[in-house]
C-alpha cells in the first residue's frame, strides 16, 4: 500500500499484513512512522522512546 | 481486532507499540482464529463504559511502558479481568529492588544488591560492595542507564547525575556487585511452568542486551539453569518470564534479573522455539496457578 510520509510527504509502501501500532521508517527522510490505522491507513509521527520502555 | 464486542468472551492483548514479538503474538491469534481484541494503555480511562466486558476476559500484557503495563495491569484486575502477567508480577519485575528483595526471599542466587535513595547512600553503598560494581536505575530496560562503576571517580560521576534528574524515582538508584562484567550472560524464558530453553547473549559492550545489538546463541540445555529459571519466574509470580542470568566462576548461575513483558525475537531466533505460540496456547487454555518456591 502506497502512502504519504506524514513528514516529508514523501511517498512509501506499507506492507499489507501491517498491524496498526507498528513503526515504520520513512525511506525519505528517516522519520519513525506510527501505523496509526490501517483501515483507513493512517500514519502519525512515532512517539519518542521513553525512559520506561522496554520489557 | 479493536472494539469489546458481543459474542464469545475474546482474549484481550495490551499494547501500544507493535515491536517483533506482538506482531508474531498478533499473526498467531489470527492463525488461530482465536477471538481477540486490542486494548491501548494509552486510551484506556476505566470509565463505566470502558470496562463493560472486561470482566472474566484474560489479556496479555504487552504493553512497552512499564508504567502503563503494571498501572493498567492493576486496574484491568480491579474491574475483574485476570492481566497475563499479573499485576503484582508485572510490578515486581518492573522494579529492580522489588526484584532482588522477592528472589532473596525465595532463596534464588542474586548478586548482591543494596539500595540509594541518595548519592551519600551510593557512595556508601559502593564502598560495601567494592569495585566493579553496577549502578541500575529502579525501573529500565535494554540496559538504559545501568553503569559500570569502576573507580571512585567515575562512582562520583553516575552519582552526581543521578542526583540531578528531576524525578525522585529515577533519582533513587541500586547498586549491586558486578559479576563477571564483559562475560555473556543467559537469557531463559519460562512459559507456565516450563523452562522453553535459553540462550547466550555477548556483546562488545559489557551489557549484553539485544536491543543494544548483542549477538546471541542457543545455550547448552541444562536440567540446573532450566530449574534455576522456573524457580525465578514462580518467586515473581509470572506465568511468562524472561530471565536473566550469569555464570558465575565456579559455575553456578546468579539471576539478574526478571522480565515480565519478555522480548524473543534473539530468543525466538537461536533456538528456533516458537515463543509465540506457546504464549497463546497458556493465554487461551488457562495458565496453572503460580505458586512461589517454599
Amino acid at each position: 500500500m502506497d502512502t504519504q510520509c506524514v513528514s516529508c510527504t514523501g511517498t512509501l509502501q506499507i506492507p499489507a499484513d501491517s498491524y496498526q501500532g507498528e513503526i515504520v521508517s520513512c525511506p525519505g527522510c528517516s522519520a519513525e512512522l506510527e501505523i496509526y490505522s490501517t483501515h483507513p491507513l493512517e500514519l502519525a509521527i512515532a512517539p519518542e522512546p521513553e525512559e520506561d520502555w522496554g520489557e | 481486532m479493536n472494539e469489546l464486542r458481543e459474542g464469545p468472551m475474546p482474549l484481550g492483548i495490551l499494547l501500544s507499540t507493535v515491536r517483533y514479538e506482538e506482531r508474531r503474538l498478533l499473526t498467531e491469534l489470527e492463525r488461530r482464529e482465536v477471538p481477540a481484541v486490542r486494548l491501548d494503555p494509552r486510551t484506556m480511562s476505566f470509565a463505566p463504559k470502558d470496562v463493560e466486558g472486561l470482566r472474566g476476559m484474560t489479556v496479555l500484557n504487552r504493553e512497552i511502558s512499564s508504567q502503563r503495563a503494571a498501572l493498567t495491569a492493576e486496574s484491568l484486575e480491579a474491574f475483574g479481568a485476570r492481566s497475563m502477567n499479573d499485576a503484582s508480577a508485572t510490578r515486581v519485575c518492573g522494579n529492580k529492588w522489588l526484584t532482588y528483595l522477592r528472589l532473596r526471599q525465595c532463596g534464588i542466587p542474586t548478586p548482591t544488591t543494596l539500595l540509594a535513595p541518595t548519592p551519600e547512600a551510593g557512595l556508601e553503598a559502593i564502598a560495601a560492595i567494592g569495585y566493579p560494581a553496577v549502578i541500575k536505575p529502579l525501573s529500565s530496560s535494554w540496559g538504559n542507564r545501568v553503569s559500570l562503576i569502576t573507580d571512585q571517580y567515575a562512582a562520583d560521576a553516575v552519582l552526581e547525575h543521578c542526583a540531578a534528574l528531576p524525578s525522585a524515582v529515577a533519582r533513587t538508584v541500586i547498586v549491586q556487585e558486578a559479576v563477571r562484567p564483559g562475560s555473556p550472560d543467559i537469557r531463559g524464558i519460562v512459559v507456565d511452568g516450563v523452562c522453553l530453553g535459553a540462550i547466550t547473549r555477548s556483546s562488545s559492550d559489557w551489557r549484553n542486551n539485544v536491543a543494544r545489538g548483542a549477538s546471541v546463541e542457543q545455550h547448552p540445555p541444562s536440567e540446573e539453569l532450566h530449574r534455576l529459571c522456573v524457580r525465578t519466574a514462580a518467586a515473581v509470580g509470572a506465568t511468562i518470564a524472561g530471565v536473566d542470568l550469569v555464570e558465575c566462576e565456579d559455575g553456578s548461575y546468579t539471576v539478574l534479573e526478571v522480565n515480565s513483558r519478555v522480548e524473543f525475537q534473539g530468543f525466538e531466533r537461536a533456538t528456533g522455539v516458537d515463543v509465540a505460540a506457546r504464549i497463546v496456547e497458556v493465554c487461551t487454555a488457562g495458565a496453572t496457578e503460580v505458586e512461589k518456591p517454599l
